[in-house]
């Protein structure tokens, strides 16, 4: 009988009716993308570069072959030549396939030297499948598009210095922090 | 009045012409469809009658609900029924051809008959009166008979409640 | 002679020019409604809804229409050819010949039929077949199946439907909406609704169901028929179908507006409450009522889920018939008691 009386009153139709009806005075959630663009945030992982020492001009890698190591994917391809009496090892050749990467960071935050950066630039989608394989040229490219439009002095990324890492783990530079200073 | 006896002259022309139709056409469902047009048009007489009451009434419950009843059960004959028209009156087209004679006939008659006999008539349909007469005259009736109609859905209710309970026992 | 050939030409081209301004206006509201149901379903679901075509995408409505016309026009070789072509346009001139008997303000009104109720029944009733013809016509099993149920569901609500309008015409003791309109402005409460409640609820389900809308859309069930007796069907002759159920869908929001709440008039007990609404235009205020039925359609289609079709038929038979005769039963005590 209460059931009845429930169904006669449309308790259930009027309680749904005010959710939507609640609903319609809300501000819409959608972003209208190539007009408006999303706040990213400091953690956002983008597009991949090659961070273009200030000092020398060139990359930071030193090829200790961690970031290939570490890809889950395996999209990272480094070619290097060891000098013989130093035992330095030199870059000759750094690709990624950016098709295959699955953005999850790990090769900034093992990066001893903080060379490589999944930078905040995320429309570089192409119908050219060669366009999106990097090779080192690229990816210093992208870090220089990138860095033209960046706002402020100072350029570091959160997975470089990552806290809570205990600090004999972490590299000599790590331990104070990379930082990449782009304007004076 | 010339107009309205055109029209009527026009519209029994129809109805006649449909009901031919009828018969000419070997596929059932444009047999059906002319009788519906019939119906329909056969209210549109009775607005010429001055019965604007039977007129709707006509096309609700003849054209309206029983005829779509009708179809209900042509849409559940096999379908080699509906598609293949049997060619069975092509050659006897022929025998058309006195009633034909006929109904030019019938139709000119008419035609010449409409402007002396058609008259406009004074008297309309009036619902007040006959709601006055139904709920006032005889309003023991129209509720007794509300009563009964209203009977046999709660047996009905009660009926499906009580087997809704034992079915979920 | 000749003078009553001239009054006839003229009259001929006053109706002319009426039937003109009424098509307009349903045409561009029609057009507009999908506009605003689109927009107003995206808002209760957090969306937008359209917002590139035009500013805030009001322009919308005149790209669908050229899309809908440049479509392809495709017959079905299964189809029954006539009858395929003619389906969509019994429907739409079921829904669109309503108009003629609706007064849209105490003065403008195409035709004077002293039966206007049962016009629209019978018309409710006759649309039907376009539908049932179109389902049947185009030799695809999802459109029959939507076919058989929209017209199973069409025939069992218009019962109740006609029922309920029974207690309204019982009250005013006329079948013409103008009458009607003019003795609910003069009867005790000013508008039916309150009197006749239950008729007045049964009424407004009964226009869902007879508009084939959300949640009793079942002949176009898409999880289910796809598009139900409209699968077949592309270009404008889709569009046709579509037009009709929004032209039916005003018609449908008209005839409650008329019949229920007053049409053109307002309660004296609001007018007590607020004398500045006596200022409003007749017309406006049917507008604005016929409107809020259009957003509850619109809000309805974005709340419910669909009914299931044993549902739809038990609830028809079980509980809205028996509700519209005891509604029946009730206008005629308080017609007694002189009320």
């Amino acid at each position: 009988m209460k059931k009845e009386i429930k169904y006669l009153l449309f308790k259930d139709l009027i309680k749904g009716l005010s959710i939507t009806l609640k609903n319609f005075f809300k501000t819409p959630v959608t972003v209208q993308y190539p007009k408006e663009k999303v706040k990213l945030y400091p953690s956002f992982r983008g597009r991949h570069a090659l961070v273009r020492d200030p000092l020398t001009g060139d990359a930071k890698c030193v090829a200790c072959l961690k970031c290939q190591q570490v890809c889950p994917s395996r999209c990272i391809d480094i070619n290097y030549t060891t000098d013989l009496e130093t035992g330095a090892r030199k870059l000759i050749s750094y690709k990624i396939e950016a098709l295959r990467c699955i953005y999850c960071g790990y090769c900034e935050e093992v990066c001893p030297v903080g060379a490589i950066v999944l930078t905040e630039w995320f429309e570089y989608s192409s119908r050219n499948k060669e366009a999106l394989i990097f090779d080192k040229e690229a990816l210093l490219k992208n870090w220089d598009e990138f860095i033209h439009s960046y706002p402020e002095k100072v350029y570091t990324n959160k997975y470089w210095n990552l806290k809570g890492i205990p600090e004999s783990n972490k590299s000599a530079l790590k331990r104070e922090g990379i930082y990449v200073k782009i304007k004076d | 009045m010339v107009e309205r006896g055109l029209l009527l002259f026009v519209l029994t022309f129809f109805v006649l012409f449909l009901f031919f139709l009828t018969f000419i056409f070997r596929q059932i469902l444009y047999q059906f469809l002319t009788i519906l047009l019939i119906m329909v048009l056969l209210g549109i007489y009775y607005l010429f009658l001055n019965a604007e009451f039977i007129a709707a009434i006509q096309v609700i419950v003849y054209a309206g609900a029983i005829l779509i009843m009708f179809l209900f059960t042509i849409f559940l004959f096999p379908e080699e029924e509906l598609k293949y028209s049997r060619d069975i009156l092509k050659t006897h087209y022929s025998s058309f051809l006195p009633l034909g004679f006929f109904l030019a006939l019938f139709l000119f008659s008419l035609f010449k008959a409409i402007p002396k006999s058609y008259k406009e008539q004074n008297f309309y349909f009036d619902l007040k009166i006959l709601s006055k007469i139904l709920f006032n005259d005889y309003w023991i009736t129209i509720y007794i008979l509300a009563f009964l109609l209203s009977l046999p859905m709660i047996a009905l209710y009660i009926f499906f409640k009580r087997e809704e309970r034992s079915g979920s026992n | 002679m000749g003078l009553s050939n001239n009054s006839l030409l003229f009259y001929l081209f006053i109706t002319f020019a009426e039937i003109m301004v009424v098509l307009g206006i349903i045409l561009l509201h029609a057009a507009y409604t999908v506009y605003i149901e689109r927009k107003v379903i995206g808002r209760m679901q957090a969306r937008l809804g359209p917002m590139e075509v035009g500013p805030y995408g009001l322009l919308q409505p005149l790209a669908d229409l050229i899309k809908l016309l440049f479509k392809e026009d495709i017959l079905p070789r299964d189809s029954h050819k006539t009858l395929f072509q003619i389906a969509p346009l019994v429907l739409l001139a079921c829904a669109i010949a309503n108009l003629s008997v609706i007064p849209f303000n105490p003065s403008f009104l195409i035709a004077d039929v002293n039966l206007g109720v049962l016009v629209v029944l019978a018309l409710a009733s006759l649309g039907v077949y376009g539908i049932i013809l179109a389902g049947y016509s185009s030799g695809s099993k999802y459109s029959l199946l939507g076919g058989l149920r929209s017209a199973a569901q069409v025939l069992s609500y218009e019962i109740p439907l006609g029922l309920s309008l029974a207690g309204v015409i019982l009250a005013a003791e006329s079948f013409s909406l103008k009458d009607i309109v003019e003795a609910q402005a003069q009867s005790l409460l000013g508008v039916y609704a309150l009197p006749q409640f239950l008729g007045f609820i049964v009424f407004l389900i009964c226009a869902f169901a007879e508009t084939n809308r959300a949640p009793f859309d079942l002949p176009e069930a898409e999880s289910e028929l796809v598009a139900g007796y409209i699968t077949e069907y592309s270009g404008f002759r889709m569009g046709l179908f579509f037009l009709a159920e929004y032209i039916s869908m005003y018609i449908m929001s008209l005839l409650i507006a008329l019949c229920y709440l007053g049409g053109w008039s307002l309660p004296w007990w609001l007018i007590a409450l607020f004398p500045f609404l006596q200022a409003l235009p007749p017309t406006l205020v049917l507008a604005l009522k016929v409107y809020f039925f259009i957003f509850l359609f619109i809000w309805v289609r974005a709340t419910f889920p669909r009914y299931r079709f044993d549902q739809l038929m038990s609830m028809s038979w079980k509980i809205l018939l028996p509700l519209s005769l005891i509604n029946f039963m009730w206008v005629a005590i308080l017609k007694r008691g002189g009320l």
